[in-house]
């Protein structure tokens, strides 16, 4: 080995000496601060970043464009001043609550790659629900057909973080889907989900991810219930 | 980064407190071992660990790429732990607190306080530039990103930081001589 591998080595083992872990007082006051600290917006980094980079020919260049833009703007508006309608009120800015879980949910079969498990059962498309209720409590019937399989399970929700916990299936020969045991399986693998077609609070599409990232489950939203 | 991480600096990133929460758990543990040893002091990397914690908590919105976290979140570490040694720069002689684990048996414990010692002469800039390098294996184009400055500037100040601590080593190896002088 040479003498400067060997010193870089020597360095390595060195820089490994130290503490592994935050102490909990830090990180509960870090925390509790966090409760009363907001965040700050986006606000203007496009800004900052080209002011940042220290190059004059840059700045000035966005300053020519701005000043452009401006006298281009201020041009145009006193040119329209007599044809602008009067003064009306604007609209006021609503804010729309974040979209959840609740509701009652169907399993797309295709998206979940499922398919099979449905082959030659007429009506067992829109057999497997899935129904979250504001008490931390799943709903689900697994099977196509009323007691073939349902149960009651729990879930937790901390941001985009979400834990099912169901129990295992009572699965009989007649039931439909024929992978009835994978579903459960698959449900207690979650890790967090995607919510899509989004309407305000409203979302049609859910998806359920595992730790990889893998899609595990699809649902749609049953407009029905 | 994992895809739940992922998931969790993108909500934390819109302001939800319970996903950052979540977050800051192995976040914390990650910035506190880069700050203990750019510090040399266990409450110290504490209190900027926490700093650095809320700091990012409150810049999130601003962070434009999420798979750029970590880096950004060094950075946040790195500009707080310089920041705490210019604060106390009259009193900046810290040796590492080693209580509670097992020095690694390949690094002669003469090498060790020779290091020690050079170290917590350098720079902070200096110090986190081996730290990061040493420690956390980043290359000098991935320290570069973190720390916000040229390439060529983190091999200067990696280069200048290796200098100091080999001659600490080596002055430690020469056999004094009459006077107490090294050779």
């Amino acid at each position: 080995m040479n003498p400067e591998q060997d010193f870089d080595d020597r360095l390595r083992g060195w820089a490994e000496l130290g503490d592994e872990h935050l102490p909990a007082r830090y990180l509960d006051a870090a925390l509790a601060q966090i409760e009363t600290t907001p965040q700050r917006g986006a606000g203007w980094w496009p800004l900052k970043g080209l002011f940042m980079n220290r190059k004059p020919v840059a700045t000035l260049a966005f300053f020519g464009v701005a000043a452009l833009v401006v006298g281009l703007a201020i041009g145009r508006f006193s040119q329209q001043d007599a044809a602008l309608p009067s003064a009306t009120a604007l609209p006021t800015a609503t804010t729309s609550p974040a979209p959840s879980l609740a509701g009652q949910w169907l399993l797309d079969f295709r998206r979940s790659g499922l398919s099979d498990a449905i082959a030659g059962c007429e009506g067992c498309s829109i057999g497997s629900l899935l129904t979250f209720r504001g008490t931390g409590e799943v709903f689900g019937i697994s099977g196509a057909f009323a007691g073939c399989d349902s149960f009651t399970g729990s879930y937790a929700v901390a941001g985009s973080l979400l834990q099912i916990s169901i129990p295992p299936p009572t699965i009989n020969a007649g039931c439909y889907p024929r992978r009835i045991q994978e579903i459960h399986d698959r449900l207690n693998r979650v890790v967090t989900f995607v919510l899509a077609d989004c309407r305000s609070a409203i979302c049609d599409e859910l998806t359920l991810l595992g730790r990889e990232g893998n899609r595990l489950l699809v649902y749609r939203l049953d407009v029905d219930s | 980064m994992s895809v739940v991480e992922r998931t969790l600096v993108d909500s934390a990133r819109r302001g939800d407190r319970i996903a950052f929460g979540e977050l800051a758990v192995s976040l914390g543990d990650r910035l506190h071992v880069v700050a203990h040893r750019i510090l040399r002091d266990r409450d110290l990397a504490g209190d900027v660990t926490q700093e650095a914690l809320v700091k990012i908590w409150q810049e999130l919105p601003r962070l434009r790429d999420v798979d750029r976290f970590d880096g950004w979140a060094y950075r946040v570490l790195v500009n707080a732990c310089r920041d705490e040694m210019r604060r106390r720069r009259s009193t900046n002689l810290y040796l590492l607190d080693i209580d509670g684990w097992m020095p690694d048996a390949s690094i002669p414990v003469g090498d060790r306080d020779q290091l020690e010692r050079a170290f917590v002469r350098l720079s902070a800039d200096q110090r986190s530039v081996v730290i990061l390098h040493y420690y956390l294996d980043h290359s000098v184009t991935e320290i570069a990103a973190i720390v916000d400055v040229p390439v060529g500037t983190v091999r200067s100040r990696l280069h200048y930081a290796k200098r100091a601590l080999r001659a600490a080593i080596d002055a430690e190896g020469r056999p004094v001589l009459n006077g107490g002088r090294s050779a």
